[in-house]
């Protein structure tokens, strides 16, 4: 779709692109309260809350032409399905939420959607931890 | 001068922004489309319009896809109603739950635009 062909679509597309501070706001501080934990935070809740930034991105972000983007938080969103939040440890999240700010980053600040990243060890692992859950 | 009325169309979508590109791929297609944010609302307005279509996101706030789906089939003056389920997570299960639960079609997100205008037009108009 061309983003630039009317200016309705053009103004919808930078309202998204818009919306990613946000999302890595709140993905940076759902991170933030799991590794507080066992002082600060409810790790059902945490789960629940970075799964529904994953989940939202996941089903909004190719409609915009940000393939990647979908294609990462999906992997989240899957991942987080198979690991209770119970076993959530703050390392493995750091990885993979840190991973999804970073490509939303990229993504606002280039307007598009960000290439390089298919070989990364980040997204290479949660794709393959959820792998079977595609089949 | 023509008195032709625009099928009406109804999307039960609470992400922002796929609501917005929903409204506004299907107007420029000649389609108005009422939008409603949770499962609630588009619940409160199914008497409301004769609409053509209902498009119905899954994971919606306060009242489910699911829950607005038996909604429908359960109240006659609507229970014909072509339902257009939005399914992303579980594919799979979605697919299940929507046959058992008298959807008309499923559409996977995320969808091209396109793609969903094609489908909508197919469901209204039958081509």
């Amino acid at each position: 779709m061309d983003w630039n062909s009317d200016p309705e679509l053009k103004a919808m597309h930078a309202e998204f692109v818009g919306s990613f501070a946000e999302r890595r706001t709140g993905l940076d501080r759902l991170s933030r309260d799991l590794s507080m934990m066992p002082l600060g935070g409810d790790s059902a809740e945490i789960h629940k809350g970075i799964a529904f930034i994953a989940h939202k991105l996941a089903g909004a972000a190719a409609s915009y032409g940000f393939p990647l983007l979908t294609e990462v938080s999906a992997a989240l969103e899957d991942w987080l399905s198979l690991t209770p939040p119970e076993e959530l440890k703050t390392g493995i999240v750091n990885e993979f939420t840190g991973l999804l700010t970073e490509v939303l980053a990229k993504a606002e600040h280039d307007q598009v959607d960000p290439k390089g990243y298919e070989k990364d060890p980040r997204l290479e692992k949660l794709l393959a931890a959820t792998t079977h859950l595609r089949r | 001068m023509s008195n032709q009325v625009s099928p009406q169309i109804l999307l039960a979508e609470d992400e922002e922004h796929i609501a917005k590109l929903v409204a506004f791929k299907l107007t420029r297609e000649g389609y108005e489309v009422t939008i409603a944010r949770n499962g609630k609302e588009a619940i409160d307005q199914l008497l409301l319009k004769p609409w053509s279509l209902l498009i119905l996101d899954v994971m919606m706030p306060i009242c489910d896809g699911w829950q607005v789906l038996k909604q429908v089939r359960a109240t006659p003056a609507v229970a014909q109603l072509p339902v257009l389920m939005l399914t992303a997570k579980s594919f799979q299960q979605d697919m299940v739950n929507a046959a058992e639960l008298g959807a008309t079609q499923f559409l996977k997100k995320p969808f091209e635009p396109a793609n969903l205008a094609a489908v909508v037009r197919k469901l209204i108009e039958g081509v």
